[in-house]
């Protein structure tokens, strides 16, 4: 039907919102395409249905997440990737969601606790690539900063059909969409904060029919001397902190997209990273002289062929380049990570209502680490995919995808993931879809697996080549309500309830001669439940945007080896039960106003659950004002963080910084 | 996780008393503890990542546990980071906070702050004079810490009246706890092949050679030193050395082919040497002629010491370092009495 009018203009630099509504429904044709009706713009919680919409339609990828039904996505919108792009995706998250990092203190390592799992049972994917650093598989937060990507979302639960290894407790999906609008559009930015925070970004784009580009830079500094107080046995003293400087963090990103033909687009990116920073001691330590360089290198090629109006192919080529140079006493440990890799798949639709998507993906790891001694090692591991979409009538979406991967010591366990979503939208009375409450029902059950990591295998002394992949099984379902009030307010409630048990959970624990090795010892536990509400209202130049989330997360070991201590039963270390957040944009003409307050409860820092970092509150706020001038606009804002002055720690013994502010000033030219 | 264990100043001022009395009159017995022998202080090194040692106060009365003694009498302040050695001197407690550079000093067995000594390097254990009762020598570390290598260390002379450094004598790499006898400070160096050793009235150094490094030392009660050499893991096994200094005569023990020894003890009364194995407890009279095949008991305990008082045994097992250790008690017969949980990686007992 529709889909005859779009192939010619599938490439072109179509401004015109009918071209991408068309696009946009490429592939789940048909009755499902009921969403091309405008609506507001996205609101931070999507359901896969929500894909649909205009807003997001993009003639290019047809992405991972479509076929994700019955999961949940936290989308960080537009207005919050802009008042963070000088910062790093830990800042980000941990203003905006109520996802919970063990966070070590600014500039330090930030890693993850996604649905309670560990840092290694996330997997973050940039533009569809795992970017774990593949010695720890893991992913430091604090060193990835927000403005290379322009699109960033949080996928909770497992998803490893989806994307591959360590998708366990979710993944984080960080992406960079071509912007096909034509002309030059820019903005550079300067920030000024306290205990000494300089940087500032820059991001230029253009566009003509044919080409694309798109180039972003950051730097970053910090000295991080913030007041602290200790309890000290003669009284409270007070410290500056050391050892804790960010000497430097920059990144510069280009991509560049190139259409060729009718039906062809080459892309190729790049993305360098650099951090070079102090490792903070505890405050309980001596000062130390430890000193940490993080360099990333990530190169990526792509080129995708619409074969058709019902058939797109890909092919992808990515090098990494992992680099992380451990100083103390004068002396460096140097690690060097290559990862090179390629995938491949074919997305065609079945009928007029499914799509079906397969692929295959290598990798080759190499690394030279000094703790693995002097010889490198390489290993490879590959994964073949399919995934399928349906949607069998309006308001019903189905999917169900398979993995299975191939890992050196063997093949990780079929990982199948089935997801539905239906939408009950009560009689038809009202007369038109968008004055009508929406209830939507969701469920989803996955199974998920993580490889061993470079120094889980080969560490010297204790690597265990033969560590079994971790695996899980995972189930949430959940509800969401989208109640229009009148024209210009809508409210959205969402619910969703999760239960995940993963198996052959590896820890490391010292053997009879003291070496430190890891088995795969134990089963883990954690289910929960994540709630939000969010409200919308415009009213002349108002708009306001607020949003509330809350979730419970019961994380346990449920069964263990004999030679694993900790106790059944006892919530994981790090793991908040209780994780609040509030957030509020506001705009006024010129004027933004962001407010948000996030609570954690109480964190157990030893496996018995006996001692433990108290629960604590936090508020923060940025206001804007926009100037519009001939041809640009000129943004000042002032971001006051810990506005109340809490003292808290996101570790023992690292106090988190005091009530400080940052101020940036931004010219954006279009 | 290769944290060196306690030095118990009670045991040995109690070992040399009875060796000092039977064979030397060139030294003066050290002075008498103040306690009554109801505590017993348990060293929890903490996590290390966190900063948080503490020391666990065990009434024997009644029987129970103030898990951090150090916060409790003092408004919850945190001791520091890797809580190493405790080192009785009267009625005041010197505890050695490695990883914190200090030695904190408390009261007994109230546990207040009352000083702190600084001016030190990744200390690890204190142990009194002989001949100065208010001197004390602390081993020190020096290089390191991982990736760079270490280098020798040293041993700083405190005077225990102003808690400040006199001056510092050079030492093997990494030296350990070090042992009082005939007139002679030894010290053990775990990164060295060499026991340094400090003649206490004239501050002159000499070294006693030994095949492999040994990070333990203990003096038995007729003066002898016994030595506990670790493997190399490559032609040497481990070894327990016996030297009598008076003769310059070693007699050697060789262990099984696997693994070095651990947490070398000797008895209140210098008779009965203690020492880990395997993972298992090991128990040998300082007059028998082969090394005991038997372990006493089969735990493996990050710590171990033997109570003064009643004979006791009381094992810490530090089980996986990150979750809080036990204190396991036995009769000296090594029957079982009874298991406390008290903190993260408890690595020895003081009695007092």
């Amino acid at each position: 039907m529709i889909l005859n009018s779009f192939i010619p203009s599938f490439f072109s630099a179509g401004r015109c919102w009918r071209r991408c509504a068309l696009a946009g429904t490429l592939l789940v044709a048909g009755p499902a395409a009921h969403a091309q009706t405008p609506r507001p713009a996205p609101p931070d919680t999507l359901l896969s249905a929500r894909r649909h919409r205009l807003a997001e339609v993009r003639v290019r990828a047809v992405r991972p997440s479509r076929f994700a039904v019955g999961s949940r996505q936290v989308v960080l919108d537009s207005l919050a990737l802009a008042q963070y792009r000088g910062g790093t995706l830990v800042e980000l998250l941990e203003a905006r969601t109520p996802l919970y990092f063990k966070n070590y203190g600014p500039g330090q390592l930030a890693s993850i606790a996604l649905r309670g799992t560990a840092a290694r049972h996330t997997a973050v994917l940039w533009q569809g690539f795992n970017i774990n650093i593949p010695s720890l598989g893991e992913a430091d937060f604090a060193i990835l900063p927000v403005g290379a990507a322009t699109s960033i979302a949080v996928q909770p639960g497992p998803a490893a059909a989806l994307y591959g290894s360590g998708a366990i407790g979710g993944a984080v999906l960080l992406d960079t969409e071509t912007d096909w609008r034509p002309g030059l559009r820019g903005s550079l930015q300067a920030d000024a904060g306290s205990w000494g925070l300089r940087g500032g970004s820059l991001a230029v784009r253009g566009a003509t029919a044919r080409v694309a580009a798109r180039t972003t830079a950051s730097w970053r500094t910090a000295q991080n001397d913030y007041p602290y107080t200790l309890q000290e046995a003669r009284g409270p003293a007070r410290y500056r902190l050391a050892n804790a400087v960010l000497h430097h963090q920059w990144s510069l990103s280009q991509d560049v997209a190139l259409r060729l033909g009718t039906a062809g687009e080459l892309t190729a990116t790049a993305w360098l990273t650099d951090t070079d920073r102090d490792i903070m001691p505890s405050v309980y330590a001596a000062p130390t002289q430890t000193r940490e360089l993080d360099q990333s290198r990530r190169l990526l090629l792509s080129y995708r062929h619409l074969a058709s109006a019902r058939r797109q192919w890909s092919v992808r080529g990515a090098w990494f380049e992992d680099v992380l140079d451990y100083q103390d006493g004068g002396a460096t440990s140097r690690s060097r990570m290559r990862t090179s890799q390629a995938q491949a798949e074919h997305t065609a639709a079945l009928g007029q209502r499914g799509s079906l998507r397969v692929g295959a993906e290598a990798q080759h790891f190499a690394a030279a680490i000094d703790g693995y001694g002097p010889a490198a090692v390489a290993e490879n591991r590959a994964a073949a995919f399919a995934l399928l979409r349906y949607d069998p009538r309006p308001g019903l979406r189905l999917s169900g995808n398979l993995r299975q991967a191939f890992l050196p010591g063997g093949a990780a366990p079929l990982t199948p993931t089935v997801g539905v979503e239906w939408d009950w939208r009560g009689r038809q009375a009202a007369p038109a879809d968008s004055a009508r409450p929406v209830l939507t029902l969701k469920a989803s059950a996955s199974r998920s697996y993580r490889a061993p990591t470079l120094n889980e295998r080969y560490w010297r002394p204790g690597g265990n080549p033969g560590l079994r992949p971790e695996t899980g099984w995972g189930y949430e379902a959940g509800a969401q309500l989208r109640q229009p009030l009148g024209p210009r307010a809508s409210l959205l409630f969402e619910a969703t309830a999760f239960h995940q048990l993963v198996d052959d959970w590896v820890q490391w624990i010292p053997n009879a001669q003291g070496i430190w090795s890891p088995s795969n010892l134990r089963q883990v536990r954690s289910q929960g439940l994540e709630t939000s509400a969010a409200y919308r209202l415009r009213y002349l130049r108002y708009r306001l945007h607020a949003r509330a989330a809350y979730s419970l997360t019961h994380t346990t070991k449920v069964l263990g080896a004999a030679a694993d201590y900790d106790p059944v039963g006892v919530q994981l270390l790090f793991v908040p039960r209780h994780q609040a957040t509030v957030v509020a944009d506001q705009q006024w003409g010129g004027w933004v106003l962001s407010t948000q307050a996030s609570a954690t409860g109480r964190r157990y820092t030893d496996a018995a659950g006996s001692a433990f970092l108290p629960a604590y509150a936090v508020a923060g706020a940025t206001l804007g004002y926009t100037w519009r001038l001939a041809g640009c606009d000129l943004t000042s804002s002032l971001r006051l963080t810990n506005l109340l002055n809490q003292a808290y720690s996101g570790y023992p013994g690292r106090p988190a910084p005091p009530r400080a502010w940052q101020a940036s000033l931004r010219l954006d030219w279009r | 996780m290769n944290m060196k264990k306690l030095f118990r100043p009670l045991l040995l001022s109690l070992a040399l008393t009875g060796f000092l009395a039977s064979c030397s009159d060139n030294n003066n017995p050290p002075a008498p503890t103040g306690g009554s022998g109801q505590y017993a202080f348990v060293i929890n090194e903490g996590n290390f990542t966190s900063g948080t040692g503490s020391v666990s106060r065990f009434d024997k009365n009644t029987p129970t546990l103030i898990p951090d003694i150090y916060a409790s009498a003092n408004n919850g302040a945190v001791l520091g980071s890797v809580v190493q050695s405790m080192t009785v001197v009267g009625t005041t407690g010197y505890v050695v906070v490695n990883n914190s550079n200090k030695v904190e000093v408390v009261s007994l067995p109230e546990f207040k702050s009352t000083a702190t000594i600084n001016g030190l390097n990744q200390p690890r254990y204190l142990t009194q004079s002989a001949t100065n009762p208010r001197k004390a020598y602390v081993t020190e570390w020096l290089g390191g810490p991982y990736p760079a290598p270490y280098t020798p260390g040293r041993v700083s002379l405190i005077d225990l009246n102003t808690n400040k450094v006199t001056s510092t004598i050079a030492v093997g790499i990494n030296p350990g706890k070090a042992t009082l006898a005939n007139g002679n400070l030894y010290v053990p160096n775990s990164g060295s092949a060499f026991l340094t050793v400090i003649n206490e009235a004239t501050g002159a150094t000499s070294t006693i050679t030994l095949p492999t490094p040994a990070s333990e030392v203990v003096a038995d009660k007729n003066g002898a030193l016994w030595i506990l050499c670790s493997t190399d893991y490559v032609t040497k096994t481990a070894t327990l050395e016996k030297f009598i200094p008076a003769t310059s005569t070693q007699q050697v023990f060789p262990l099984p082919a696997v693994g070095s020894g651990d947490g070398l003890r000797i008895s209140p009364d210098g008779q009965q040497l203690y020492y880990k194995y395997n993972a298992a407890e090991y128990r040998m009279n300082i007059t028998d002629a082969a090394l005991p095949t038997t372990p006493l008991i089969k735990r493996d305990f990050y710590g171990f010491d033997i109570d003064p008082v009643t004979g006791q045994l009381y094992g810490t097992d530090a089980l996986n370092y990150s979750t809080p250790g036990k204190l396991v008690r036995y009769q000296p017969n090594g029957t079982l009495i009874d298991e406390t949980t008290v903190q993260v990686s408890p690595n020895g007992v003081v009695f007092y």
